[in-house]
């Protein structure tokens, strides 16, 4: 049923509908079941959903402080998260939602008690209970912002020294302030962003989490998100924190929007004429790579077909025949409607998965899809990624990665099996083959880790970059606060 | 006391109502509007808990509730029903309703509690129904249903998306008013499948161009002679047809109103498929309605509506089958489990001994310990567990709150809540142990043994049973679980399919009632209905001869009591005797036996003699010319001598069956029912036979002797005239 | 100008301040502290007997003393992580252009002394939080040396946590001949917590790597380019790592990064007799035999106490450096970062 409308099966149209009406919690469920019975699946509509649910969230959120809101969208993310932890880029869009409230926060100075106050209290809940005492007392004594933010972010730290809590505390509350500005001149002389964590040792803040200087050492340069809003500030100079916040998320959005387009952008500098480029499964951003470098060029495509989970949708990619049983788990925006490769002029081999080894030589490029890129560079793909990707480092064949900033996650994979997301073995095996379903035991995974010394580039909508440089997108994206918002027994 | 149950479900069905107007506006606010801009929403029909023992487990807790992989199987049903984007959903509960109740509305999916309901209203329908034909008219009775719906049982699990098979459907409906319901079969192959019911294999009889079913009927594994027996009619209306038996039926039918409708006017349909769909199919002439089929190849669906379906689906579960229907998704708010390397499905705070080997496709429930050395595969185990050292654990399926003392032995059993099984014990294949049982240390528990501890119902009064050491051990607690009236179908009872014991009746897939032979409640109602409503019952092919002879008996004995005139019982009995095509002797058997027992009671009860008894018997108006068209035709010796073999057999039993027979044979020969010859013939094979002859068989006709003898010198007087004359002719 | 060496007080009366002296009372006082955080504490001390008044002079002070200290102590890289880190800090805070005056600057770091070093302990405790996490159960972890940072994470695996339930890994020690007492220590520390644990010496690494699920080791320093320099052996662990295809995870604080960028093994900055050439005749100076009557000392991270300042590493407290192409990741208490994260982290501090 590739339309919404031709069938009740709920997906990511009949979703985003229901989200207009929906109450709000309503809504938050309505997702999460989804993501649970996979009716939302594969990077895009998971992200296209998570923002969209966030921006109600925001709108529907009633205004006390920012604290509060970020607490709010922790607590969501984290359930949608739980719901389906495989799809990282729900939990992308939540943090960069996060990081962007942190940064609208902070450019208000009005905000900035609240905001430093509620964030100590976010990152770190034990600490709480000495969170307040420091607040007030200091709070009466001097009135301005500046010594409050100490004593909210200094109060960890002396709840950490077993020993001398006041004596920690006391003398600072004075001195404390200009030492407070003095890292933040140092910062803004060298313009580049810095991650502080060394100097948290002697800083009077324990930790990168919490500390108003983190967040002024560590500006989000070339986050598009951030240039956009720090323009429209500019215009609207009031302070109205949750227009801000609303229009970032719409940013996000359009982000989203156009991500393809933006990759495809670079199309023409990485493919050449008479190339001939081998790519894998269907993916959209791939196609519409190829197909942009198609405008210019002539060029063969190899495609691995990924049978047994992606087949259909391959060979509906190459041929424009739209498979009968997509649309009711993909979103139904425009794939459907791209122009198939062959009739873009490209000439297309299909091949199967096993014959790749075989093929490889007489290919120049590997272009590959990905369902999520994971911090140390590596990726998850669709399951034969890997065979190919090490397919062209035997034969010293380039592997370009052609994927969406949205799609890179901060987190670090502590075990890549867990990221693997085991399928129906029906598409394998027929069920009705009552023989081998009792006898076998049928694995059918649906994604591949592909470790990064097998990348060599990765093509994302800000340009072209080594696996190794990664880290830095993420540090610009993602501010390190919420990288772990999910994970409360790694919050500290 | 049907009127009763009407009543009862009126109340229940008023203050439903209001919980469903409720409902409704809670939802107003949070349900999906989505299908508002849609012609019609969908709406749902789940029959909770009618079909199918869990025995002895569904004594103390509603079926639909008892866990599949940790999860309780009618969440399965509802995640199917919300993925395929139904709104309203209305659930019949038979037995237990109140425990289904609370559950309901303590879950996500009941809209007036929780804003997150996928379902616009989820109505609760009490009833005192104790079969799906009961709870369809009930339903039908309270007009519910304005549109097309989608009926499934309780225990059905099933990732099938719907959309497809609606859209036919609805294409149908729309070309053909009169296609009134699709059902969804999964194929199976025709090979051995798990999935498959091990007891009663459906056989589809359906045009493939139509998609239309042509003919229904149910096969026993144990049935004797495999037989269809198609109307001619079919095969010269349809170009192409399709005999198969290669199919799941899980039970999930797309309906329209009609079918409701239809349930109404045949009051004795018991269950949709023997009943229901094997009627509406015969009499296509009568209605014209026309029943559909859509053949999924992809995806799956299956009931589990016994313990071997069970087991089955237990395994596709860990195989992933029923994929995104796996613990790992988590379906249920509050689960955590995790999918590891080798299929092992964890929830967290699971704690495993270092030495400790949990093995493929395995689910651990949270807080649950398994301790050194002991090893787990296939097997699921539930919550809070302890399982001690060295203990194996094969194919089990473990619930909460289970304790296993070290180095027992458990294979392919189920064990349910809170049981105990102490240390060193053995386990057997297909055991089952109900709620909180506990056996002792040392304790090997036999094959099928079925373990409980609820306390036993005998008509109406609850009474504790007092543990069996035998079978619990020492300071064990628990006793043998046994149904009266089971037994016979035990094949399907217990755990393992097993066609060791050799009775017909075992359960199909959309059974409730076993095969009439079992004298379960509802069947017993529908033996005592007349002819019309017992041709919905010869669809079983097995039975029919039992069930034609049940009806013509006790239609026969009506007449006979209340001294009715026999030309309209003919008609009747000529009218069932076509339906079922019974043979001639079934036609006599029946008969012969009609008049005995008419005869026996009033010999016992009215305390007449029997040749009185008898000549009563027989006077009745028209019987004598029924006897004479219907018992023997055409008046042939053989069919006279087999009338007379039957009256005899069915004496046997009869306490003066003797002299009933004699009685009788004297009143028939008197009416020339029978000629001396019949006699005579029968009493030399019956001489023939000597001590072949079984004893009671002699026993019975020895009164009957004299009357012999008085035919025989009847006859020798005859015959010496005719020697005279011969002699004379010598002469 | 400060001579290097002893500070003269002002008035001379009071007891000289040896930094070296400090530094090493301090290591001696608490096994748990880490040499570059030792280095500070020093520093700070130092502080406190000063009488510098200019930030100038203050900032003069403490380079020469730091300089003199790295200079009296074999094997400096470590701890002149603490005191560049600390120049680093008094620098960016005492910029003329920040309005940060000296007075306050100097007692925001008298005052908060112990604080630095409980900081740094719990930085500690997050690593091993973070760390767990890659010991998956059922996994072998391969590990050597005494690293504090590396037991504190094991054995933070070892316990059962509420949401993963219990993690069952066992461990395989490489065995350090020289340091017979420090390897018995880490040793039992895990067994004492029901892991199970083989020993194996060095020649046996390359065997039982294919047993291995994953390799962690601690680290003295943290240099620009992502790379190690820790314990000698670790590169051959690296090595055999990376051939076997095994991950190969290094655990350790920030503040043992290391403004350093060396080329190779032989360009760490210190002279180490590792390899000695010799024949029948000459009698060697180190013996390997003369080792085993250092180790004794030595179980307390001996290279502390070497205080001859000429003379050179041994085989014994040698180290080695492990280029960033062989790490995996780094675990420090920011987070897992990759190599090429670390040089970020620096270069922000210093350029």
């Amino acid at each position: 049923m590739p339309s919404v409308q031709a069938g009740y099966a709920p997906n990511l149209g009949v979703f985003l509908k229901a989200l207009k009406t929906q109450q709000l919690e309503a809504s938050i469920e309505h997702l999460i079941s989804l993501l649970k019975r996979r009716q939302i699946r594969n990077s895009r509509p998971c992200a296209i959903a998570t923002a969209h649910l966030l921006l109600r969230v925001v709108a529907r959120f009633k205004w006390t402080d920012i604290g509060k809101l970020l607490q709010r969208i922790q607590e969501v993310g984290q359930r949608l998260v739980e719901a389906q932890p495989k799809e990282m880029v729900v939990g992308n869009i939540v943090r960069r939602v996060l990081g962007m409230i942190r940064d609208e926060a902070k450019e208000d100075r009005s905000e900035d008690m609240s905001d430093t106050a509620s964030i100590t209290q976010i990152d770190s809940p034990q600490r709480e209970t000495s969170d307040p005492a420091p607040l007030r007392t200091i709070g009466v004594s001097t009135a301005t912002a500046s010594p409050l933010r100490f004593g909210a972010s200094n109060a960890p730290g002396s709840t950490d020294t077993d020993s001398d809590d006041g004596s920690a505390r006391t003398p600072q509350g004075g001195h404390r302030p200009p030492l407070m500005t003095s890292h933040t001149s140092y910062a803004v002389l060298n313009g580049l962003p810095v991650q502080q964590s060394m100097f948290n040792l002697l800083s009077a803040t324990p930790s990168p989490l919490s500390t108003p200087p983190q967040q002024i050492d560590s500006p989000q340069a070339g986050s598009g998100i951030n240039a956009a809003s720090v323009a429209q500030r500019v215009a609207a100079s009031s302070k109205d924190l949750k227009a801000e916040v609303i229009s970032g998320i719409e940013e996000i959005i359009d982000e989203l929007d156009q991500v393809d387009d933006q990759m495809a952008g670079y199309a023409q500098e990485h493919i050449h004429s008479n190339e001939v480029i081998l790519t894998h499964s269907s993916s959209t951003s791939v196609q519409k790579f190829l197909l942009k470098a198609a405008e210019k060029r002539k060029f063969t495509v190899i495609v691995a077909e990924s049978y047994p989970n992606d087949h259909q949708a391959t060979h509906a990619a190459v041929t424009g025949s739209v498979a009968p049983d997509l649309g009711s788990s993909e979103d139904t925006s425009l794939e459907m409607f791209l122009k198939p490769l062959t009739a873009a002029g490209i000439t297309v081999v299909l091949t199967t998965d096993a014959a790749i080894f075989a093929i490889m030589s007489r290919v120049n490029k590997v272009i590959l899809a990905t369902h999520a890129v994971i911090a140390n560079g590596g990726l998850i793909a669709a399951a034969g990624a890997r065979i190919i990707a090490k397919a062209a480092k035997v034969h010293k064949i380039p592997v370009i990665v052609v994927s969406g900033v949205y799609k890179l996650s901060p987190e670090y994979p502590f075990e890549f099996e867990s990221l693997i997301e085991y399928g129906d073995p029906g598409r394998i095996v027929k069920y009705h083959d009552g023989n081998l379903v009792d006898n076998l035991e049928i694995d059918n995974p649906l994604y591949d880790y592909v470790p990064p010394d097998l990348v060599d580039l990765y093509i994302t909508n800000l340009g072209a970059h080594a696996p190794s440089y990664l880290y830095r997108i993420v540090a610009d994206h993602y501010k390190p606060e919420d990288i772990n918002f999910h994970k409360p027994e790694l919050q500290f | 006391m049907s009127h009763a149950h009407k009543s009862a479900k009126g109340a229940a069905g008023g203050e439903k109502g209001r919980g469903a107007s409720k409902g409704k506006r809670g939802a107003g606010a949070g349900a999906k509007k989505p299908e508002d801009d849609r012609e019609e929403s969908l709406q749902a029909v789940v029959l909770a808990d009618f079909e199918g023992h869990f025995s002895p487990f569904s004594q103390e807790k509603p079926k639909c509730l008892l866990p599949l992989a940790n999860t309780p199987l009618l969440e399965y049903t509802l995640e199917f029903l919300a993925m395929s984007g139904v709104a309203d959903i209305y659930i019949y509960c038979g037995a237990h309703s109140a425990e289904i109740e609370k559950y309901i509305q303590a879950s996500k999916w009941y809209p007036p509690l929780s804003p997150a309901s996928p379902f616009k209203s989820l109505e609760l329908v009490k009833s005192t129904a104790r079969s799906v034909g009961d709870a369809l008219r009930d339903l039908d009775a309270r007009d519910l249903i304005t549109r097309d719906f989608l009926l499934v049982h309780g225990d059905l699990v099933s990732n099938l998306p719907i959309d497809a098979a609606l859209a036919a459907h609805r294409a149908r409906r729309i070309a053909d008013k009169n296609a009134i319901m699709t059902m969804i079969l999964r194929t199976a192959g025709l090979g051995q499948h798990r999935t498959k019911s091990g007891g009663v294999t459906p056989v589809f009889v359906c045009d493939p161009t139509k998609n239309r079913c042509l003919h229904y009927e149910e096969m026993h594994a144990l049935q004797a002679n495999k037989y269809l027996n198609i109307d001619p009619d079919l095969l010269s209306d349809h170009a192409e047809m399709e005999i198969r038996t290669d199919l799941i039926d899980c039970g999930i039918d797309i309906c329209t109103p009609d079918v409701l409708a239809l349930w109404a006017e045949s009051f004795d349909y018991e269950v949709p498929r023997r009943h229901f769909l094997h009627g509406v199919l015969k009499d296509y002439e009568l209605n014209g309605k026309t029943i559909h089929t859509e053949i999924v190849e992809e995806h799956y669906a299956a009931r589990a509506f016994n313990l071997q379906s069970y087991e089955a689906i237990s395994k596709d579960v860990l195989g992933r089958w029923t994929y995104p229907l796996v613990p790992d998704s988590n379906l249920i708010s509050g689960q955590s489990y995790k999918f590891e390397r080798g299929g092992l499905c964890k929830e967290n705070g699971v704690m495993l001994a270092r030495t400790c080997k949990a093995g493929k496709r395995t689910v651990l429930g949270r807080d649950t310990s398994i301790g050194d050395g002991s090893t787990l595969t296939n097997s699921i185990v539930g919550r809070r567990c302890i399982i001690g050292k060295n203990v194996t654990i094969r194919d089990a399926y473990i619930w909460d709150d289970v304790v296993i003392g070290d180095g027992t032995t458990v294979h392919r059993a189920i064990i349910a809540h809170e049981a105990v099984i102490g240390s060193q014990c053995k386990i057997n294949p297909a055991t089952l142990i109900s709620y909180g049982v506990r056996i002792s240390d040392n304790t090997e528990v036999k094959e099928k043994s079925r373990i409980t501890r609820a306390k036993r119902i005998e008509d109406d009064v609850e009474e504790v049973v007092p543990s069996d050491p035998e079978i619990v051990g020492e300071g064990g607690k628990g006793y043998l679980f046994h149904e009266d009236d089971e037994d016979e179908d035990e094949s399907n009872e217990s755990f393992i399919y097993s066609t060791a014991h050799l009775n017909i009746s075992s359960e199909s897939i959309s059974t409730i009632t076993s095969s009439i032979s079992i004298g379960s409640p509802t069947t017993s109602r529908s033996r005592l209905s007349s002819f019309a409503g017992s041709i919905s019952d010869d669809g079983e092919a097995g039975s029919s001869n039992e069930n034609f002879h049940h009806d013509a008996v006790s239609g026969l004995l009506d007449t006979l009591k209340e001294n009715g005139d026999f030309d309209s019982a003919k008609l009747e009995f000529m009218g069932l005797r076509l339906s079922n095509d019974a043979t001639d002797h079934q036609i006599r058997r029946a008969i012969a036996v009609a008049f005995t027992k008419r005869i026996a009671q009033l010999v016992e009860q009215e305390k007449l003699e029997p040749s009185k008894a008898a000549a009563s018997a027989f006077g009745t108006s028209g019987a004598e010319n029924f006897l004479k068209t219907v018992a023997v035709g055409a008046g042939k010796e053989e069919d006279q001598i087999d009338f007379i073999h039957c009256l005899q057999k069915d004496l046997v039993h009869r306490n003066q069956g003797a002299m009933i027979l004699a009685a009788v044979c004297q009143r028939l020969y008197q009416m020339d029912v029978l000629e001396e010859d019949a006699f005579l013939r029968w009493w030399e094979e019956c001489e023939m036979l000597a001590e072949g002859e079984a004893e009671e068989m002699a026993r019975v006709r020895t009164k009957t002797k004299v009357f012999i003898d008085w035919l025989r010198e009847a006859e020798s007087e005859s015959g010496s005239e005719e020697d005279d004359e011969s002699e004379d002719e010598s002469d | 100008m400060s001579t290097v060496g002893d500070v003269v007080p002002r008035d001379g009366k009071s007891k000289p301040f040896d930094i070296v002296e400090t530094y090493q009372r301090l290591l001696a006082e608490d096994p748990e502290l880490t040499m570059p955080v030792a280095a500070i504490e020093a520093l700070i001390e130092l502080l406190v007997h000063s009488r510098a008044v200019t930030v100038f002079e203050t900032l003069d002070l403490v380079k020469t003393q730091s300089e003199y200290l790295k200079s009296r102590v074999t094997n400096s890289i470590s701890l002149s992580a603490g005191t560049d880190l600390f120049q680093r800090y008094m620098i960016s805070s005492l910029k003329p252009t920040s309005t940060g005056n000296f007075e306050t600057v100097r007692q925001h770091l008298l005052s908060n002394g112990r604080l630095f070093v409980s900081r740094a302990k719990a930085a500690r405790e997050r690593i091993a939080n973070y760390g767990r996490h890659f010991v998956r159960d059922a996994s072998v972890v391969l590990t050597h040396g005494g690293s504090r940072v590396v037991g504190a994470l094991l054995s933070k695996a070892a316990e059962a946590s509420a949401s993963g339930g219990n993690v069952r890994f066992r461990v395989i020690y490489v065995l350090n001949g020289d340091r017979v007492s420090e390897s018995k220590r880490a040793v039992s520390d895990l067994r004492a917590r029901g892991v199970p644990v083989a020993t194996i010496p060095e020649g046996a690494v390359g065997y039982a790597m294919g047993k291995v699920d994953l390799v962690i080791v601690g680290a003295e320093g943290v240099v620009e380019n992502g790379g190690i320099i820790s314990r000698l052996g670790t590169y051959q662990l690296a090595l055999l790592a990376k051939a076997a295809g095994k991950p190969f995870y290094v655990a350790a604080e920030s503040h043992k990064f290391v403004r350093l960028y060396p080329l190779g093994q032989y360009d760490l900055g210190i002279d180490q007799e590792v390899i000695e050439f010799r024949t029948e005749d000459e009698p060697g100076s180190t013996e390997p035999v003369d080792f085993t009557d250092i180790t004794p000392k030595s179980a307390e991270a001996p290279e502390y106490f070497s205080s001859s300042p000429t003379k050179p590493n041994t085989a014994v407290d040698a180290v080695d450096y492990t280029p960033p192409a062989l790490v995996s990741a780094l675990i420090t208490e920011s987070g897992v970062l990759t190599p090429s994260a670390v040089s970020e982290e620096l270069i922000s501090m210093w350029y």
